[in-house]
């Protein structure tokens, strides 16, 4: 079975919401909205306070190409334009959105025949009414971007320049990070409808194959998907063997196509470009029912007072999704791995969550560090063949060129390094330094 | 026996004189005509190497001078004056005295005026600290406490204060050379004007909050009221995103403002006022 060469490491899954579907949860009554939910430059409101807004219609639009407007998620009255405190507790600019009782009603009835729609079994539909410039010009309309996790603008991937078009699709539906099981419940739930957007952002990027990249612990899903694709398609499966991070943009290629992208390099360099399973389904809702990205499945799980992979709204509070927790857990945004811890549960829930993992308090301590003892398991473990133990040191004295020379950019901050560390160190911590602060010497 | 001895001798002082010769020409041929003012420059910098002046270190401060002919816009805080005139005796120029400034923290989240809200397990460092969240006492723009300015302090100007958790800057020791101010990665320490008889006034906090917002998370927190610019009879005092801040240029030291602060935000090196018939602790 294939996977990728360098590195990886085998962290314990812990996918306790494997086997569970996809669950809708109720609208909230009020929706904060972050301008900048993407890689990019931030959205620019459209609305003023006071505006009544529908749900889909757009609130904000794309500032310049790598950019993504953002969408009501709910109708009501735009409360407020302004600062609200993110998940990390700074300041960020977004709108809110309240909700009064009719309208609340009315979003209910109109979403549940939408999911009854997505989850009605129906015929290929053909891509070829929309010519690829059209499909672009939905996909960036409707505010779709990476939904692995970086949130990267779709419309950019899938343009590519004139001569270069990639000539394979990897839809990524790794799931590498342990917990996280939400494209998992996707695939199982909506594998027909992927299939249809899979198609259609191969027509809009001129892809002529498309592969999709499944680890090899998800067996319903793959299942789901041969059932749902044709064998005359171009569209394949390849099964992966499980292993982190799989799902990161270089290793998926390289555990697909066997070719290995270059330092500094894209996948468009070796003819790929890779989109997440979601996004896919995100595009086949944006172009085959007019429906802007305003939800997305996301799980909750650790000791959350309720699991599950969970449809949500974009902008829905945190607290709202958890239910109460108690005062001394710790939320997670994102999966354990490359997740961030919360420390505003008032936050919203952005086009970038894929996960909130709970912790209860014992659970998360990070041991105290030891020094290094040069087993150099962290540059076994590395996935982009980088030394990790060097990169740290240079990132906690400072020594930002040499971190520079020892390629620091290339790294993936994927945390296999600090997983493995035996002395416990927080080796990505101090490399996440040295990382932002090349950048910016390097403007 | 003779010639035994005689031998080895030819041999050594012929390979010998084959190297001086040899070593005469490559010294002509490589020879390196440095101007002799660069290494009696060096000879009078500090030797931190701190980037201070805003070059490379020492030598390069003394070669940037010695091509430019003058000290125009070059300056080294560490040596300050002192050695600004024994450089310019080297070339005989003439130069103007530079005005000493020194380190000042704008932030005053005391542990007593910020408690604690998040436990932080991570790195012990203020700029990883900073990249994950708002640091364990709620503030987005205050002091995070791990003294990344007192690890980079090459003169040992900083120390941190275990009672306030936040650091402390001794004047006399600070060169205002500026490594702290690049480390801190809120930029809450400030290079200002030593002032008039070390008389400076600063507004030691950086908060960018509303006021409300800003006063729940730290109780000694600029509320941007405004009060402090009234006061001020020399227009040095603006009020910008919800924070005072204070222009060192313009200040002359009078500590109006000190009296007007309902926080207690504006901070100086006053000596203590008199008290007054109107005291505050009636």
């Amino acid at each position: 079975m294939k996977t990728f060469r360098i590195g990886g490491i085998h962290p314990p899954q812990n996918k306790l919401t494997a086997g569970m579907p996809v669950t809708v949860l109720d609208l909230p009554r009020r929706v904060q909205l972050p301008l900048q939910q993407h890689i990019g430059r931030p959205a620019v409101p459209c609305v003023k306070v006071g505006d009544t807004v529908v749900r889909g219609q757009m609130v904000a639009r794309a500032d310049g190409f790598v950019s993504a407007p953002v969408h009501a998620s709910i109708s009501g009255r735009v409360k407020a334009i302004g600062p609200i405190m993110n998940a990390a507790g700074y300041s960020i600019p977004a709108i809110e959105i309240e909700a009064d009782e009719e309208a609340h009603r009315a979003d209910d009835v109109m979403r549940k025949a939408q999911i009854e729609f997505d989850t009605r079994p129906t015929d290929r539909t053909l891509s070829e009414r929309h010519t690829p410039e059209e499909l672009r010009r939905i996909i960036a309309d409707s505010g779709i971007v990476g939904l692995g996790g970086a949130a990267f603008p779709s419309t950019v991937k899938l343009s590519p320049k004139a001569g270069h078009e990639p000539e394979l699709l990897i839809i990524n539906a790794c799931e590498c990070e342990p917990y996280l099981t939400c494209d998992d419940a996707l695939i199982r739930g909506y594998a027909p409808r992927i299939a249809e957007g899979i198609e259609l952002m191969m027509s809009a990027c001129g892809a002529r194959r498309a592969v999709i990249g499944i680890e090899d612990n998800k067996p319903e899903a793959i299942a789901a998907l041969r059932r749902a694709l044709d064998p005359a398609w171009p569209i394949s499966i390849a099964v992966l063997k499980t292993k982190y991070p799989q799902g990161g943009e270089k290793q998926l290629v390289e555990a697909v196509t066997g070719r290995r992208i270059p330092s500094g390099g894209l996948p468009s360099d070796v003819g790929a470009v890779v989109n997440n399973v979601a996004t896919a389904f995100a595009v086949y809702a944006a172009v085959l029912c007019g429906r802007p990205l305003i939800e997305r499945v996301i799980t909750v799980t650790g000791a959350a007072p309720v699991r599950g992979n969970f449809l949500v709204a974009v902008g829905t509070s945190i607290s709202d999704v958890l239910g109460s927790v108690p005062d001394d857990v710790k939320v997670v945004v994102g999966g354990p791995m490359m997740g961030s811890s919360a420390v505003n549960l008032q936050a919203p829930v952005t086009k970038a969550t894929s996960g909130l993992l709970v912790l209860a308090a014992g659970e998360t301590r990070r041991l105290t560090p030891d020094p290094c003892i040069r087993c150099a398991r962290c540059v076994e473990a590395c996935p982009m063949g980088l030394e990790p133990y060097l990169l740290s040191t240079c990132g906690r004295l400072r020594m930002w060129p040499e971190a520079a020379e020892a390629r620091v950019l290339d790294c993936i901050e994927c945390g296999s390094c600090s997983y493995i560390c035996p002395s416990s160190r927080p080796l990505l911590d101090y490399i996440r330094t040295a990382k932002s602060a090349v950048k910016t010497l390097n403007k | 026996m003779t010639s035994s001895l005689l031998t080895p001798v030819i041999i050594l002082g012929v390979t010998g004189l084959v190297g001086v010769v040899m070593l005469y020409f490559v010294s002509r041929r490589f020879r390196i005509n440095e101007d002799p003012r660069v290494g009696r420059i060096t000879t009078q910098l500090p030797g931190a190497n701190c980037g201070g002046c805003g070059l490379r270190g020492c030598r390069d401060l003394a070669e940037t001078c010695v091509k430019r002919g003058n000290l125009q816009g070059i300056y080294c805080p560490v040596g300050g004056d002192e050695v600004m005139q024994k450089i310019a005796a080297i070339l005989g120029v003439d130069v103007e005295a530079g005005r000493p400034m020194v380190a000042v923290l704008r932030c005053n989240g005391t542990c007593d005026a910020r408690p604690q809200r998040y436990e932080y397990d991570g790195a012990h460092s203020c700029a990883v600290m900073n990249a994950v969240a708002v640091g364990s006492r709620g503030c987005a723009f205050g002091c995070l406490g791990c003294g990344d300015c007192v690890d980079v302090c090459a003169f040992g100007a900083l120390s941190m204060d275990a009672a306030t958790g936040l650091p402390v800057v001794d004047p006399d020791a600070c060169t205002a050379c500026g490594q702290c101010v690049k480390a801190c990665p809120r930029h809450l320490l400030e290079l200002r004007y030593k002032g008039p008889r070390d008389r400076r006034v600063w507004v030691a906090c950086s908060s960018r909050d509303r006021g409300a917002v800003a006063r729940k998370i730290c109780a000694n927190a600029c509320i941007g009221c405004g009060k402090c610019a009234r006061e001020c009879p020399f227009d040095a005092i603006t009020v910008a995103d919800n924070l005072a801040y204070i222009d060192f240029e313009k200040c002359r030291s009078c500590g109006k403002c000190i009296a007007v602060c309902p926080t207690g935000a504006i901070h100086s090196t006053l000596p203590p006022r008199r008290p007054t018939t109107q005291s505050p602790t009636e």
